[in-house]
């Protein structure tokens, strides 16, 4: 009986283990082969092993740099205004008494649409020409530019329609987080005449910092991967002003068709994503500690 | 009680793992796990069992007709036919993992002119030289541009021509027929205002049409509306200029050229075209946005495919309807463009698909076609009285398919556009040195010709 207990343990354990190993582990090794190959799939003739060419290459290319750049530029700053945006939203909402969940739904609307259809419908409000964003802001007298078409706007122009889309999500997490505080800090707090600044500053943000730290690195990960909204915004361009690290992937896999490059390119990025997040994490369990 | 546990168990264990496998394609995986092919039940087609075609088409009006004609194949034969219709950008990717796998979902794909050389190289289209040659199909019929370029590689065919989008010249005939207009012209210039026929006069009256008509300080008509969006639509508006300047990719010995004179040259047009004569927002639009401003009537002339005229003529669309006309690009060449259909070596019915490409390239269907604005690679179609009646216009985009210059037909021929389109959006919205633009365009141009097996060296 015994030993059949032992045994039904590890077959309950099997299943997710295959799972990762199939899911996980064998795309990893099958894109670290492909990585060490030159591999483009219209020369099928000229296909050979040439161990760390693909990556040297790769690591030599300045649109590499580029790319990289511009994904920590996007995210970083996307991050940072979602967090801002999203807490002031969460605060707002534990301060007010009525309608609090229909307020919440409705603002929570846009995190519900797929990327792509959020993705179209901000080329349409944007069109420079016959966008209803320029008209609007002609109205006022302030005049509109092409924001997706021109270098200078065109990125921080993405940030803004991923911080629209994106912010109900820091503010649901936070809200959730405000409501699990204890009472009684602000009572005290209150009694001592702390202004409404001071309780933020020196209660809640202390005491929501380990939330605080989940959500920016749920957001960082997701931020670090966007593709969809640039391949329908943007397309990388103008230039490679909004080109990201996965949509410069996605130009050399499906594009130039070079699986080897690809692929060392995704390894890297794979690697420096591990660290980015390592750090943060091993941070959180400090702050626990 | 064990062992039945045990092979559940296991039972579970394998449905997870197939179910895991098949939503686990992702680009750094590109080629199918075994499961992925376990998963697609071979179905030899079997006359008993009515036959389902899968085709993968473009969201264009030529679609929309063989679209609306496919009842009737439906009814002939049995078999029946699922249209599934993309934008081009999503076409590619979707196609990429289909093809490279052994077997696919699709029958049928439509192969747009700078992917032959990569399906082709990469051996993904099945020669339909057997299947022409038991049907004895006539491929004489086929304009040779169109034939060289969507038919054949090399001697062998991989496709028929479905329809051209060869590129010219749009103008209003309003405009450059206005009698003011022309006056100011001739006192400027010296010279009555015509169709221009050569890239500096088409630059020049572009320019010299940008003008501000009411009189608030904002440009209301432009001379020209570009797609200068990174994409296929900037490369193409740079090589018609690029084309009509004499310029071509590469030379003999596949060393590129583009950052010669005539590329150089062609980028400096179109930079001075985009400060000078089109809409600010141009560095954003693909072809549909650029339309959408000649259909307000806001632009005088665009560089556009031949389908397009259908469009801008169409009084529900357009405010322009009918002071709009198609010439050759100014210059002469324009870029060749074109669609062929293709049955992919992945395909489950390849005979089933011939079946279906020799009815949709038959006479009568591709006449059809024409009729209701499809645009035709068939000369007997093109020249047919009652198509020429529907449209007179088709006699101009003979004359643009003739003179019109292809790209070049190999593995890279999409990268090669990819990288041009990023070099070019650096110099035109941001402003890159154009000679700098094309010599790095150039250099990368150089790596992809490197064990090509349609290059010869």
């Amino acid at each position: 009986m015994r030993r059949f207990r032992i045994q039904l343990k590890y077959w309950f354990v099997i299943p997710s283990v295959a799972v990762m190993l199939v899911v996980l582990i064998f795309p990893l090794i099958y894109s670290l082969r492909i990585s060490l190959f030159y591999y483009v799939l219209s020369k099928p003739t000229h296909r050979h092993l040439c161990w760390f060419d693909n990556y040297k290459n790769v690591l030599l290319n300045s649109q590499t740099y580029n790319a990289l750049l511009v994904t920590l530029k996007f995210s970083f700053s996307a991050v940072f205004l979602e967090l801002i945006f999203g807490f002031v939203l969460a605060y707002c909402l534990s301060k007010i008494s009525y309608l609090r969940n229909a307020i919440m739904s409705t603002l929570m609307v846009p995190m519900m649409i797929t990327p792509i259809a959020i993705g179209l419908i901000w080329r349409l409000l944007l069109h420079p020409e016959l966008g209803i964003v320029n008209y609007l802001l002609d109205i006022i007298g302030i005049g509109g530019r092409p924001w997706l078409g021109s270098k200078s706007t065109a990125l921080a122009t993405v940030v803004l329609i991923d911080v629209w889309q994106w912010t109900p999500f820091m503010m649901i997490v936070l809200y959730a987080g405000l409501l699990s505080l204890p009472k009684e800090p602000f009572e005290a707090a209150i009694i001592d005449g702390a202004t409404a600044w001071q309780q933020i500053y020196y209660l809640i943000l202390p005491m929501l910092r380990n939330i605080i730290t989940i959500a920016v690195v749920i957001r960082l990960i997701d931020l670090l991967r966007t593709y969809d909204l640039i391949y329908i915004l943007t397309r990388g361009g103008p230039g490679a002003s909004t080109e990201t690290f996965s949509y410069y992937v996605f130009r050399l896999g499906f594009v130039n068709l070079d699986m080897g490059a690809a692929s060392a390119a995704s390894f890297l990025f794979v690697i420096l994503i591990a660290i980015a997040t390592a750090f943060l994490l091993t941070r959180l369990r400090r702050g626990e500690g | 009680m064990k062992k039945k546990m045990q092979r559940s168990l296991l039972q579970t264990l394998i449905a997870v793992l197939l179910i895991a496998s098949v939503t686990s394609c992702q680009p750094t995986t590109p080629a199918p796990t075994p499961a992925v092919e376990a998963t697609h039940t071979p179905a030899p087609p079997t006359p008993a069992k009515r036959v389902t075609l899968n085709i993968l088409m473009e969201t264009v009006p030529d679609t929309e007709y063989v679209q609306r004609l496919v009842p009737q194949f439906e009814k002939e034969t049995g078999i029946k036919v699922n249209i599934e219709a993309l934008t081009y950008v999503a076409m590619h990717e979707k196609l990429i993992p289909q093809l490279s796998a052994k077997q696919g979902d699709y029958d049928i794909i439509v192969v747009d002119k700078q992917w032959v050389g990569e399906f082709v190289g990469a051996d993904w289209l099945l020669p339909l030289d057997n299947y022409i040659a038991a049907d004895s199909f006539d491929t004489s019929v086929y304009i040779p541009a169109m034939f060289n370029m969507l038919g054949q590689v090399k001697g062998t065919t991989y496709m028929l021509p479905f329809y051209n989008y060869t590129m010219g010249l749009v103008y209003r005939t309003d405009i450059f027929e206005d009698p003011d207009i022309q006056t100011e012209y001739k006192a400027k210039f010296g010279k009555p205002l015509e169709v221009p026929t050569s890239v500096e006069e088409f630059v020049q009256i572009a320019k010299f049409l940008t003008r501000d008509e009411d009189g608030d300080g904002k440009v209301d008509l432009y001379g020209i509306t570009q797609q200068l969006a990174r994409g296929v639509g900037i490369h193409a508006e740079w090589a018609n200029l690029f084309f009509s300047l004499g310029g071509w990719y590469y030379d003999e010995n596949w060393n590129a050229t583009v950052n010669g004179e005539e590329g150089v040259k062609a980028l400096e047009y179109l930079i001075d075209l985009y400060k000078n004569a089109a809409p600010e927002g141009a560095t954003g639009y693909d072809f549909d946005e650029q339309a959408q401003v000649m259909k307000q009537g806001k632009a005088a002339t665009m560089i556009t495919y031949s389908w397009m005229l259908a469009q801008l003529d169409n009084p529900e669309q357009s405010k322009v309807a009918g002071k709009v006309a198609l010439a050759v690009m100014p210059g002469g060449h324009g870029v060749q463009g074109g669609w062929g259909w293709a049955i992919p070596r992945s395909a489950p019915h390849p005979d089933a698909a011939w079946k279906f490409l020799s009815w949709v390239e038959s006479f009568e269907i591709a006449k059809q076609r024409a009729l209701m604005g499809g645009q035709p690679t068939r000369f007997d179609v093109l020249r047919d009285p009652e198509v020429l009646k529907a449209y007179p216009y088709f006699d101009v985009i003979e004359k643009m398919i003739a003179t019109a210059k292809p790209v070049p037909i190999f593995g890279g021929c999409a990268a090669m556009v990819d990288i041009l389109a990023r070099e070019l959006s650096e110099a035109v919205a941001g402003g890159k040195d154009p000679q700098q633009a094309m010599d790095d365009a150039a250099a990368e141009m150089n790596e992809l010709v490197i064990g090509d097996p349609l290059v010869s060296k």
